[in-house]
């Protein structure tokens, strides 16, 4: 069974950029997905080493869209949805 | 000790389609920031990405020009990563269904052609550009959602000059292929390489750095050149090489640290659930292989063997469609001579060309009229030295050889009526000259060229003045 | 005639019949919605000002009987993670408390060019993550039979608004259940269609290979003709929308069923399932039987493994679903970054609850190198063992029928909601999902306490006209239309 640990918790909210204030903040969100990992380790009864991974729910052909360009977003739009902006552009902060 | 240099590079071409990989979105480069954008390019929630039909053929035709098997199935995956360019902080791209794989071109330097092998190309979309100031960064995402191509090379380049060769071959084939403007001033073609060295006779690869930045054809030659030195210079003191990101600084022309990399990057690739599997059967690819035009190679060949060019003639002339496209109709659809057609080309023309800053088409110069020019010189109705005045004309302005001449009164008389006429005229009034010349006085011959010349002001072919001269006095 | 009871066919004959003006359907929901609402809180956001002016803008066209479109004058909700232009859709969530989108969902256009009403966005779990409605950031939804109890999730406000007589129809979205359990737990319809049927451009994705948009309503009748309404393929937007396939759910549903193989497999009614549920589910069988059905006991042994390869599916693909909202472009952005990571730490970390921060917390681990052949690799291959199952029963069976969840709707003073227990619920829900196939929820019975069940009726991909046929006669059998229309609506 795969054992994880709240490093490892915590190195994944690293990787998913959320931040976590406290121990007890980790707990709290640990304790299902552990239970849930756990829960998991019952694939493994299963021989699966035959069977290919379905990754989409109905297999059909896809039609591909022709290449026409259509009226963009103005500016305006673009950026309606935050106040932080500084020559049609989005500001963020320095990067370190 | 000596090192061996190992060179793999990762080349990222745009696709030059009419809308954005993923949704209908134009592309145009240059245009105000955040301008180019639909729903989709934002990351909106609730998007989804609709792939571009033409964009998979672009990147098929780019695979098989590189000589790449093209896959039956393939499919995206989603490439996870946190960065204010990329909107979705995952990238689409592919995996490992690549659209292209196991390919090849050659390369030639110092006379030795090599062949260098290509792992695979990919598609995937582009992202936007942040520009940095002092303590925050601005976004523009037009360029997000651009196709793209990666097309990432075997570990096979042994130097940067290889690389340097091996660069400008996938600029000159993908550029035949028409599938992207490859202007690396532009950023349609950019490129990171790997590099690391090893003692001569080592197996092992040594530890490789990554460089990034290279933005022009120089850059990529002297980021190489500094990056293998600066590596000799860390084995040489007893160093060792870390496995870092650097990128080369064009002001200092070093190579600089940019981030230390520890262990591998974990993107968390897996399976674009909005995309469904892509299948390329037969048909559609031989569909597509057709439109493939010559490639440069081949067309070297053809010239070397064919037209009997140079070997740096043909080189010149494939380098650019637009060039031997236009090399090929002079000689193939107005039977030009290929040596001349060529002189012109790489001469004037491009000269013209470059100085301008011009595209060929975007000139008074065709395949038509260049040839007439070099006609009119051939058949002696102009001198070389008149045809530099009337290509100056003819590209700038355009019109036909032939006309311009005559406009600039250069043409020369050549129609042997008039000129014998003209000779019998300027003997019957120096009789003493005619006597002269029969008893031996050859300057008496000068003299008399001088005053049919004089006659015609100046426009008489003089090739044929002599030759009706001599022939007329024997009659007398 | 009180408005509020009627169904989506009634009020557009009533209104086609010039018998009542749209402005009237329009004044008389809200006067019921602000009347119960504050108690039992399915809307989020209310668009009285828009719908007002619509309707009366309706009236002047059906005075002068221009009503071609099929809804015209009908209004409806929508779950609040379906993308609608100028008006805030939240998902629920603190993450998205001022998202005013600059487009409209696919659905929204169909709907709207076809003139209903919308009268505004419902409440939800955050990100449709949950089955009890109670992640979301704003309020807890309360189930209309019983202020009590809970709505279920996580399209809870789409079937509580529905069954209070809010509106005639809501849209919801359903994932793992999200339509089919709330459905179940209110006495109302709820469909979730073949995967492909019903564009999902404009639906904020949770598990991309698993939503799914779908009708709520208060008959079979007015499911289908919705879902007519709203299905079709979309290739400008999403090219998981599936094409070619005929649109037509309501020519053949008065056939009877006689000679119709029922599928009901035994693991459906398991010692998970309360013995209430099960009863009612057996009677439903023998309702069947009556009108001339067949049904027969079939095995799906891979069930008890579909909530784990489910959990690791959709958090995998929520992971990198939710990654957007990094407070940059759109969204919640925190007032106390300095530094870009922190931007996208601190703006992520108060923006999402609880709940959605453990499923993208899940789906990285299980992305993450070293993990995903372990975990992602062997959920998609359970994930085909599956539909190896659905399809044997498929192949000798009309439809398949179970409860559409283990239990009637949970009363908020039991523990166990947000606990282990509650996601194993989702267990009989969740093939459809999974294996894309279209499955309906509707009433079959309901418990001492009052307290409704569901009966899920799933088919074969694409063949929701058979459901649809089914459940349609079944409703004739068995409904709870007219506890529907006596709902009181206070505490038990």
């Amino acid at each position: 069974m795969i054992e994880l640990n709240l490093d490892r918790i915590r190195h994944v909210a690293n990787l998913s950029k959320i931040e976590i204030k406290d121990d007890e903040e980790l707990k709290n969100l640990s304790t299902k997905i552990q239970s849930i990992v756990a829960h998991a380790d019952q694939l493994n009864e299963l021989d699966l080493d035959q069977v290919e991974p379905m990754t989409h729910a109905l297999q059909v052909e896809s039609k591909l869209r022709e290449d026409k360009a259509g009226q963009p977003l103005t500016q305006e739009e673009a950026l309606s949805n935050t106040e932080h902006t500084e020559n049609g552009q989005f500001k963020v902060p320095k990067m370190i | 000790m000596h090192f061996e240099t190992i060179i793999g590079l990762e080349v990222h071409v745009e696709l030059k389609t009419d809308s954005k990989i993923f949704s209908n979105a134009p592309l145009h480069y240059g245009h105000d920031p955040n301008t180019n954008l639909s729903v989709v390019e934002l990351g909106y929630p609730g998007t989804l990405p609709v792939l571009n039909h033409r964009a998979v053929e672009y990147g098929m035709k780019a695979a098989m020009a590189l000589n790449m098997e093209i896959a039956t199935d393939t499919k995206f995956d989603r490439k996870n990563y946190y960065y204010p360019d990329n909107p979705k902080a995952y990238q689409i791209s592919q995996f490992d269904k690549p659209i292209g794989e196991h390919g090849s071109l050659e390369i030639e330097v110092d006379g030795q052609k090599k062949k260098i092998g290509i792992t695979r190309l990919h598609l995937e979309e582009d992202a936007g550009k942040s520009t940095h100031k002092d303590d925050y960064s601005l976004v523009d995402l037009n360029r997000q959602g651009t196709a793209l191509v990666e097309i990432v090379s075997e570990p096979d380049l042994r130097s940067p000059e290889e690389a340097y060769k091996y660069l400008e071959k996938i600029k000159s084939i993908i550029q035949y292929t028409g599938v992207s403007d490859v202007k690396m001033e532009e950023g349609s073609l950019r490129c990171d390489a790997n590099i690391s060295i090893r003692p001569v006779g080592q197996k092992e690869f040594g530890t490789k750095t990554e460089l990034k930045n290279l933005n022009s054809f120089n850059f990529v030659r002297k980021g190489l050149e500094h990056e293998v030195e600066r590596q000799e210079k860390v084995l040489l003191s007893g160093g060792v090489i870390e496995q870092e990101t650097r990128r080369y600084d064009e002001k200092t022309g070093e190579t600089v640290l940019m981030r230390v990399k520890e262990g591998a990057d974990d993107y968390r690739y897996f399976p674009e659930p909005d995309l469904l599997y892509l299948h390329i059967d037969d048909e559609w690819e031989e569909e597509v292989r057709a439109t493939i035009p010559t490639l440069p190679d081949e067309l070297r060949e053809k010239y070397i063997n064919e037209y009997d060019l140079p070997v740096y003639d043909a080189e010149i002339l494939t380098m650019r469609k637009e060039l031997s496209d236009f090399f090929s109709e002079m000689v193939e659809s107005h039977q030009a001579d290929p040596k001349l057609a060529s002189n012109w080309l790489m001469g004037n023309v491009n000269e013209y060309v470059n100085k301008n800053n011009v595209a060929i088409e975007e000139t008074g110069i065709t395949p038509e009229n260049l040839t007439g020019l070099i006609e009119i010189i051939e058949d002696g109705t102009i001198s070389s030295k008149q045809a530099k005045k009337v290509f100056t004309e003819l590209i700038s302005k355009g019109g036909t050889a032939r006309q311009i001449a005559k406009d600039l009164g250069m043409e020369q008389i050549s129609d042997p009526e008039t000129l014998t006429q003209m000779v019998t005229e300027v003997l019957d009034a120096n009789e003493q000259s005619v006597e002269d010349f029969k008893n031996g006085k050859d300057r008496a011959i000068g003299f008399l060229v001088g005053q049919i010349m004089k006659k015609s002001k100046g426009q008489a072919n003089p090739k044929m003045v002599n030759e009706i001269l001599l022939t007329e006095i024997k009659k007398r | 005639m009180n408005i509020n009871e009627l169904t989506v066919e009634e009020l557009y004959s009533k209104i086609h019949s010039k018998e009542i003006k749209p402005s009237e359907v329009i004044e008389a929901l809200f006067n019921r919605i602000e009347k119960y609402d504050g108690d039992i809180k399915a809307f989020i956001t209310l668009t009285k000002e828009e719908a007002t002016a619509k309707s009366e803008e309706l009236d002047r066209m059906q005075a002068e009987d221009q009503m071609d479109q099929a809804l015209f004058g009908v209004p409806f909700g929508i779950k609040d993670n379906i993308v609608t232009k100028d008006v805030l859709t939240t998902c629920a969530s603190k993450m998205l408390h001022n998202f005013k989108p600059v487009y409209d969902a696919t659905v929204m256009n169909k709907l709207n060019s076809e003139n209903g009403i919308m009268l505004g966005k419902l409440n939800m779990d955050e990100f449709a993550m949950g089955s009890t409605s109670e992640t979301s950031y704003y309020q807890t939804t309360k189930n209309p039979w019983n202020l009590n109890c809970s709505p279920g999730g996580s399209s809870g406000g789409s079937a509580a608004a529905v069954a209070a007589g809010f509106v005639p129809f809501a849209l919801g979205t359903d994932t793992g259940g999200s339509v089919r359990q709330p459905a179940s737990f209110c006495g109302v319809v709820g469909m979730k269609p073949t995967y492909g049927r019903v564009s999902r451009f404009g639906l904020i994705a949770f598990a991309s290979s698993l939503d799914q948009i779908g009708p709520i309503t208060r008959n079979v009748r007015d499911n289908a003709k919705v879902l007519e309404l709203i299905a079709g393929e979309d290739t400008e937007h999403d090219m998981t929308s599936v094409q070619n396939q005929e649109i037509d759910f309501l020519s053949n549903i008065d056939e009877d069923v006689k000679g119709l193989k029922i599928a009901l497999p035994k693991e459906f009614l398991g010692d998970d399932v309360d013995e209430e549920v099960t009863q009612a589910v057996l009677d439903a069988k023998k309702r069947f039987e009556d009108l001339g059905a067949t049904v027969e006991e079939v095995e799906m042994p891979n069930l008890k493994y579909v909530v784990s390869s489910y959990y690791l599916i959709a958090s995998s693909e929520a992971s990198a679903n939710l990654a957007r909202f990094d407070g940059i472009r759109f969204g919640y952005r925190s007032e106390n970054a300095n530094t870009l990571e922190e931007l996208y730490k601190k703006s992520r970390g108060e923006g999402f609850g609880d709940e959605v921060k453990r499923r993208i917390l899940l789906g990285t681990y299980v992305l993450s190198a070293g993990h995903y052949d372990a975990f992602y690799v062997k959920a998609q291959k359970l994930r085909r063992l599956v539909a190896d199952d659905v399809k044997r029963i498929l192949k000798d069976h009309d439809l398949i029928i179970g409860p559409t969840s283990t239990t009637p709707a949970h009363k908020y003073d039991e523990v166990s909601i947000e606990g282990t227990k509650e996601y194993k619920n989702d267990i009989l829900t969740i093939p459809a999902n999974l294996t894309g196939i279209p499955s309906l929820s509707i009433p079959c019975g309901i418990t001492e306490d009052n307290r409704p069940i569901g009966l899920q009726i799933m088919g074969n991909h694409f063949e929701e006209n058979k459901i649809y046929n089914a459940a349609y006669q079944f409703e004739k059998v068995y409904n709870l239309h007219e506890e529907l229309k006596n709902l009181t609506m206070g505490a038990e």
